[in-house]
Parts: structure tokens; C-alpha cells; sequence
């Protein structure tokens, strides 16, 4: 494909959170859709384009591991007398949380030691800077460069995820067979009011097939 | 994929007649009156429901209207065609046995019945109805016994009919319609069905009987503290659309799993394990019976039980547990105060589980110090070993959930699960089966170690070769002062198994010493262990001598080595031939 893309991403650790359990934190078995187009426009974005992901190649097993950390409950407010406006407004309202007033200690149910391909195409939001050699290099030099906007994640800010662009072919996966993996959240349609789509995806030999799904979040 | 196995489960359980699960909108309660009304909405007879065994008194348990959610607040509405006299009457018995009376309970009651019942046709509604107006605030009516007032649920009849009005056609179609009508007005795709345009509910139903959890019940899904919310959903479940019907399902099946005396679940420390098959039947039983219970209640189930692990530990699978590719779901919750957090879900075959259930056990396998000591050591035992006191409630709380999860899906066993037990080794000195028992599983799985039930004299490893010394060197001086109020092993055992170098040459010299006193007594047996010192010191690399220290590893080779050897010390030689 003439606007596509191939990058490895790997890490320790990954959290792709279920929304269902998203305090008490479990993982879902693989990288969603959502996480994986996270980590492509960390390295490369313009309002000109839109990441579209076509498969996730899962390369390593599932392996799940459990932590448990100290976090807060609470967020700084925007609106009232202590929030984030207010000292917009005069400079001089401190913003501040009292984690000991707010420590809430949460327990999560993480992956460890995972390996994915992502394979993504790229499709213009409008008729301005159409050019796909143009951002298809930019994509592929940064990525080989190591450059990027932000740290790519893997689902958590906190699990850091090191990348590389695949060249030529994508190798075999270490997973065989078929694996429904449930009702899966495949994306949040910022259009319409943050609302979360979800999709059905079947792993085949470690391939998830990302296409075919609603457009959303253009 | 937890919640949707939890949904599948409700959905077969309501398809099995055998089960009561009940229907959405409705719950199981426990009514201890019933008012019978004439028609006109006077009380005929009051009702006692309760069942008296000597001085405890039961509760009727019957399937009521109830909305899927827990009530909470002091204005808490009335539930519809049931409740407390507090309610009902508008009154309530305090402790000291006063009369209180309680208004906007009072006419909460009535408006809710008004509101779903409003022009109903039916003869019974009408005798609710009724009731409500003839009800005077502030009275208590002279049929209303002291027991009525303060306890119990009530819920009502019809004069001359048989059943409770609450189970009444038209009053249960009332119900249903309210219940559609009352429905979220948010909607979007329900992430357990994936049907799209749902109605979505902003709480769930919470699940109650998590040790640890609060006792009015703990939820699954919640979002109870601003910082859980995201993309401006705040703190409602919107967060995690599920529809109605299915939060009430999985909900609903996860508290039937939990329920007391529910035989699929298992309790290890702060865990709990609930576990289910697609097929019901011996699996789920022998699952819960080798991985949980501290005992089974009876000598003949333990018996059985024991039966199928010694199959199951050869290879072989036992046909009794019926077919080998039928699903199996284990999940490990952990209470965390008004929050259930997941410690591990699995989804397996029961076949493959029995497999991974044999191999823990065959890694297990220890030849036993006494007769009386489980051949097959429940996972509730070992971890009751890590904690100090073997107090229970001392059990790392991690550690529980790690060790089931290692278990079933057949994964190296936690780290933890080593140092932990080191580390109470050090601190009492107790080296026991059942410690012995982690220590070789741990090896034998994680550092894939080959080690034997007893002692294996060819075994060169330093570690092994060291604790076998430093078994023989302890049982010298026993025998040689019988009875010493500190012995070598309370001395030496930690130090000795950490840095050998620094210990061994002076215990070995006070060994000499002991040995003395004991050629003076017993030559032959003397000379007997001089040998099998020197035989087990022949081995170590002289050059090298002893190492200076040695890893955690080499520590518990340590502790096998000196569990083994004081095993074949203190067996007599009779009983070694005959095996």
C-alpha cells in the first residue's frame, strides 16, 4: 500500500485498560486498535492525515502479571476558587492536591513482556497536503531515527513502548491457532459526545484484523 | 471477556430448571410476614412466615420485584409490593422498644405503589391501594405485633386467593412496564453483548460474601472517585456502557458463585476464586476441592479427591471429571473497600486444567517426614507456611492470587513464593515438609532442577551436598547432647546456608569434639557417621572449598539437601529396605 506502514513496539509491561475495569485496572489480552493509532501518531501526526490500523500482529505469548501502587483519587478542578482557571486568571492561585488526603491504592492486572507489529495506513481529513511520499517518508525516517512527539505508550503512559519500522516481510508469529478475544474496544468516536465503539476481533495465528470495522474519529 | 463469561453463565443458568436465578427486575428476599387483605384494603390476618427451629427463627426466601440496585440514604424510595414496617406502617421499634415514626418512608411507600399501580383493573391492586389510604400517620394499627415492627420484611396477599399479591399476573406486568419505562436515558453499545443502542445504567448491582469486602457488597464495575472517570463520563458507570440486562446478569451469576456454602468458590488469604464449567458436574468439585479448602468436610471426599491427584499426577485423566475440552473459568478477586479488583482471570479446558493441576502436584512431591502429613499438600497450607504465626491473616497479600495463577495456568510459580519462604526459614529455624514441599516445586519448575522425593546421594550440586553436611553435623551433636538448650541448627542454619565458608570449618570442628564423646559411648556408630561426613565431603571440589556465598537458589538446594538427608537419618534401617 501506497500510504502504509509497518512498526514494531515492545516493552515490559503494557496496560490496555477495559473500560469495565478501569479503577481496579485488567488489561485486555492484546493491544486495541486505539492504543496502537496512540503510538503511530506519537511518532508522527498532522491534522492533515488520520491513522487508520489495519492488523496487529501479536508476536509474543500472553503473559499477565498483577501491581499494586499507591495512586490519588482526586483531580485538580478546573471551574471554582482552587481550580486551574482561576490561576490562569491571576497567576498566583497555587494548584495543588494533598495526596495524603486522596491516596487510593489500586491494584491492576497488567501484561508482561509483549511484542507487537502494527501494520497502519494513513488517509487525508481534507484536500490540503496530499502528498503520500511525503509523509510516508517523514514517518519512516523519525521512526528509524527514534524521534518522536512524545514517549510512545503502551496503553499506560507509565509502560514505555520502544519502537522500530519493520522492514520487508513481518515475521511469523510465536502464537498459533484461534482466539476469540470478546467484545473489544475498538475506538472512541470523538464526534459524537466521546462515545466508545467496540468490536468483536478473532485472533488468527496471532493476526488481528483491525479493517472492516465503523469508521470513527476522523 | 470476564464479564461476558459471567453473562453466559446467568443466561444457562436461567435455561436450568434446576437452579433459581432470578429474572431481571425481580431478587430472591427473605419476607418474614404477610398482611392478608380483604378487598377492600383491611387487614384480615397477619401472617407469619418465619420458620422456628428452637430459639432461631428463618425468614421465608421468595422472588420479589426489586430494582437492580441496592438502596442507600436516609430517603431512600420504598421497593414496591414489600418492605419494612418502617415503610409499610410508617413506624419502627427502636432498641429499647419506642415507638418511631417515620414520615417520608410513610409516604414514600404510598407514592411508589401509586405510581405503578395507579388505575390498575386488578382486584389485588386495588386492595393494595386501598390499604395505602386507609393508613393513618402517626397510628400504629392494633393487629401490628412488636415483632412486625422491628423486624423482618412484609409483603401482602389476597383474602381467599392463594399466593402473594406481589406474584399476581397484572401486578408483575405493572412492574415490567414500570421498569421499561424507568429505563437509563443514555444509550449507546453494550460492551458485554456488543448490541448497539442500549439502554445504559449509571450503577450496577454489587456483589456481596468477598471476605474482606464491605458487607453491603462491593462492586466490579464502578467509578467511585473523580480520577476513575475519563472522557468527561464523571463517576457513573456511563464510563463502561453495559446494558441493563446484562450488568443484572453478570451480576446476578457472580453472586450466585459467591453465595454461602457455594461450591465454586475457594478462599485462599485475601483471594477468592470462583470457578465454572460449562457442564456441571465432578470438575467443578475436584477443582475446588484440590486448589482451595482448607479440608474437605468429609474423610470420604478428601479420600476420593486424593484419588483423582494421584491420576492426575502420573499423566492420566480421570473420566469421571467428564469431557476434556468442556470450558473452564477461574477468576481471583480481591476485596479493596467498596471495590472488587481482579488478581487473575483464566479461561481453559477442563482436561488442560487437570493436567496443570497434576503438575503442580508431581512438582510438589516430597517423601513425607510423618505418616499423618498430606500426601498432597493444598495450596491453603503451603501459603499459611510463608506467613509468621502461620496466622492466616499474615499471608502476603499478593501472594495468594500469584500462586493460584501460577497453578493453573501452569507458569513458573512467583518468585516471591522462594524468599518468602527463606526468609521464615531464617527467622524460626523450621524446616518442615510442607516447606520443603515449596522449596522443591519452586526449583523443580523454575530453575528446572531435577530432584527426587528423598535422597538422592549422587546429587553434586553444592547447595544439596552442603545441607546433606550440615544435617549430619546437627544430628552429631543431638546425639551427643541430647536435649541442648541451643543446637547447631539454631545457631548456624541461616548463616551456614548464606556463607559457608565463614561457618562449615567451625562447625565442622565442633562436630570432631561431639564425635569424641560419642566414640567413647558407641564407637561403631561413630565411626558410621565420621564415614558419611567424610563420603558427602568427598564430592565438594577442593580447591575450591567452600564457596563464600551462595544465591537463594543454592540456599534452597541448601535446605532440600538437609531436608533429605535428616529424613534417611531418622528412618530406621528396616523401613529402608522394605521400600
Amino acid at each position: 500500500m501506497a500510504q502504509g506502514v509497518q512498526l514494531r513496539v515492545w516493552g515490559d509491561y503494557a496496560c490496555f485498560t477495559r473500560p469495565e475495569m478501569k479503577v481496579e485496572r485488567v488489561s485486555y489480552d492484546v493491544m486495541t486498535p486505539s492504543a496502537a493509532r496512540g503510538v503511530l501518531e506519537a511518532i508522527y501526526w498532522k491534522p492533515s492525515i488520520c491513522w487508520k490500523v489495519d492488523r496487529i500482529h501479536v508476536m509474543k505469548p500472553i503473559l499477565f502479571d498483577n501491581v499494586r501502587r499507591n495512586e490519588v483519587e482526586s483531580k485538580i478542578p478546573v471551574k471554582g476558587a482552587t481550580g486551574v482557571n482561576a490561576a490562569m486568571k491571576d497567576s498566583k492561585t497555587p494548584l495543588r492536591l494533598y495526596i495524603e488526603d486522596s491516596r487510593q491504592q489500586r491494584a491492576a492486572m497488567v501484561l508482561r513482556d509483549v511484542e507487537y507489529i502494527i501494520e497502519a495506513h494513513f488517509e487525508y481529513t481534507n484536500g490540503e497536503d496530499r502528498n503520500d511520499g511525503k509523509h510516508l517518508d517523514i514517518f519512516n525516517r523519525r521512526a528509524a531515527k527514534g524521534q518522536c512527539f512524545h514517549r510512545p505508550y503502551l496503553g499506560c503512559r507509565e509502560f514505555a513502548a520502544f519502537f522500530e519500522p519493520v522492514q520487508g516481510e513481518i515475521p511469523q508469529s510465536a502464537l498459533t491457532g484461534e482466539k476469540d478475544l470478546g467484545w473489544m474496544l475498538f475506538d472512541i468516536d470523538y464526534q459524537a459526545d466521546m462515545t466508545t465503539t467496540f468490536f468483536r476481533p478473532v485472533m488468527k495465528n496471532g493476526i488481528i484484523e483491525c479493517r472492516n470495522q465503523r469508521v470513527v474519529a476522523k | 471477556m470476564i464479564l461476558q463469561a459471567l453473562n453466559d453463565y446467568y443466561e444457562r443458568l436461567r435455561a436450568d430448571p434446576e437452579t433459581e436465578v432470578s429474572d431481571f427486575g425481580f431478587s430472591q428476599e427473605k419476607l418474614a410476614f404477610s398482611l392478608v387483605l380483604s378487598e377492600q384494603g383491611s387487614v384480615v390476618q397477619l401472617r407469619d412466615l418465619r420458620q422456628f427451629e428452637g430459639k432461631r427463627s428463618f425468614p421465608k426466601p421468595a422472588v420479589v420485584p426489586k430494582l437492580p440496585k441496592e438502596r442507600s440514604g436516609t430517603n431512600a424510595p420504598s421497593y414496591f409490593m414489600w418492605d419494612k414496617s418502617k415503610y409499610v406502617l410508617g413506624c419502627e421499634l427502636d432498641s429499647d422498644g419506642n415507638e418511631i415514626f417515620f414520615k417520608n418512608q410513610f409516604d414514600s411507600f404510598a407514592e411508589v405503589h401509586r405510581e405503578i399501580l395507579g388505575d390498575n383493573k386488578d382486584s389485588g391492586a386495588k386492595a393494595l391501594l386501598n390499604f395505602i389510604d386507609q393508613r393513618i400517620f402517626g397510628q400504629v394499627p392494633e393487629w401490628a405485633t412488636k415483632e412486625l415492627l422491628s423486624t423482618g420484611f412484609i409483603c401482602f396477599e389476597l383474602d381467599g386467593q392463594r399466593g402473594f399479591l406481589h406474584e399476581r399476573s397484572a401486578i408483575r406486568n405493572a412492574w415490567q412496564e414500570y421498569l421499561r419505562k424507568n429505563q437509563s436515558e443514555i444509550r449507546g453499545q453494550c460492551l458485554i453483548t456488543g448490541q448497539h443502542d442500549c439502554s445504559i445504567p449509571s450503577t450496577h448491582p454489587q456483589m456481596k460474601n468477598v471476605p474482606g469486602a464491605q458487607p453491603a457488597g462491593a462492586a466490579l464495575v464502578s467509578f467511585n472517585a473523580p480520577a476513575f472517570g475519563s472522557y468527561g463520563k464523571g463517576t457513573s458507570n456511563h464510563n463502561a456502557p453495559v446494558s441493563e440486562r446484562a450488568a443484572f446478569g453478570y451480576t446476578t451469576a457472580l453472586n450466585v458463585l459467591l453465595a454461602p456454602g457455594s461450591r465454586r468458590k475457594v478462599q485462599l488469604g485475601e483471594t477468592t476464586v470462583v470457578f465454572w464449567t460449562d457442564i456441571p458436574g465432578v470438575a467443578e468439585e475436584f477443582f475446588g476441592l484440590s486448589v482451595g479448602v482448607k479440608e474437605a468436610e468429609d474423610h470420604e471426599m478428601a479420600q476420593e479427591v486424593d484419588q483423582y491427584l494421584r491420576a492426575v499426577v502420573k499423566g492420566y485423566y480421570p473420566h469421571e471429571l467428564g469431557k476434556r475440552d468442556t470450558p473452564f473459568y477461574v477468576l481471583g478477586l480481591s476485596p479493596n473497600a467498596a471495590r472488587l479488583s481482579v488478581r487473575f482471570w483464566h479461561v481453559g479446558t477442563v482436561g488442560k486444567m487437570a493436567e496443570n493441576i497434576g503438575n503442580h502436584y508431581k512438582a510438589l512431591r516430597l517423601q513425607r517426614s510423618f505418616e499423618n502429613e498430606p500426601e498432597y499438600p493444598r495450596p491453603w497450607w503451603l501459603l499459611k507456611e510463608l506467613a509468621p504465626q502461620r496466622d492466616s491473616r499474615h499471608i502476603p497479600p499478593l501472594l495468594g492470587g500469584q500462586f493460584i495463577r501460577a497453578i493453573v495456568h501452569n507458569q513458573p510459580y512467583p518468585r516471591t513464593l522462594l524468599t518468602t519462604v527463606m526468609g521464615r526459614i531464617r527467622a524460626d529455624r523450621q524446616v518442615n515438609y510442607l516447606r520443603a514441599c515449596i522449596i522443591k516445586a519452586y526449583l523443580t519448575r523454575n530453575a528446572q532442577k531435577e530432584i527426587s522425593m528423598g535422597v538422592d546421594k549422587e546429587n553434586t550440586n553444592i547447595g544439596y551436598r552442603l545441607g546433606r553436611l550440615f544435617a549430619v553435623v546437627d544430628y552429631i551433636q543431638n546425639d551427643a547432647a541430647p536435649g541442648a538448650n541451643v543446637t547447631v541448627r539454631d545457631r548456624f542454619f541461616g548463616a551456614a546456608a548464606a556463607t559457608p565458608r565463614r561457618i562449615f570449618p567451625v562447625i565442622l570442628k565442633n562436630a570432631q569434639h561431639s564425635l569424641a564423646k560419642i566414640r567413647k559411648e558407641k564407637p561403631g556408630w561413630a565411626i558410621t557417621l565420621d564415614k558419611s561426613v567424610q563420603t558427602i565431603l568427598g564430592d565438594v571440589d577442593p580447591r575450591k572449598g567452600f564457596p563464600a556465598t551462595m544465591t537463594l537458589e543454592q540456599q534452597g538446594m541448601f535446605v532440600l539437601g538437609y531436608y533429605h538427608q535428616r529424613q534417611d537419618l531418622y528412618t530406621k534401617q528396616e523401613d529402608k529396605t522394605e521400600e
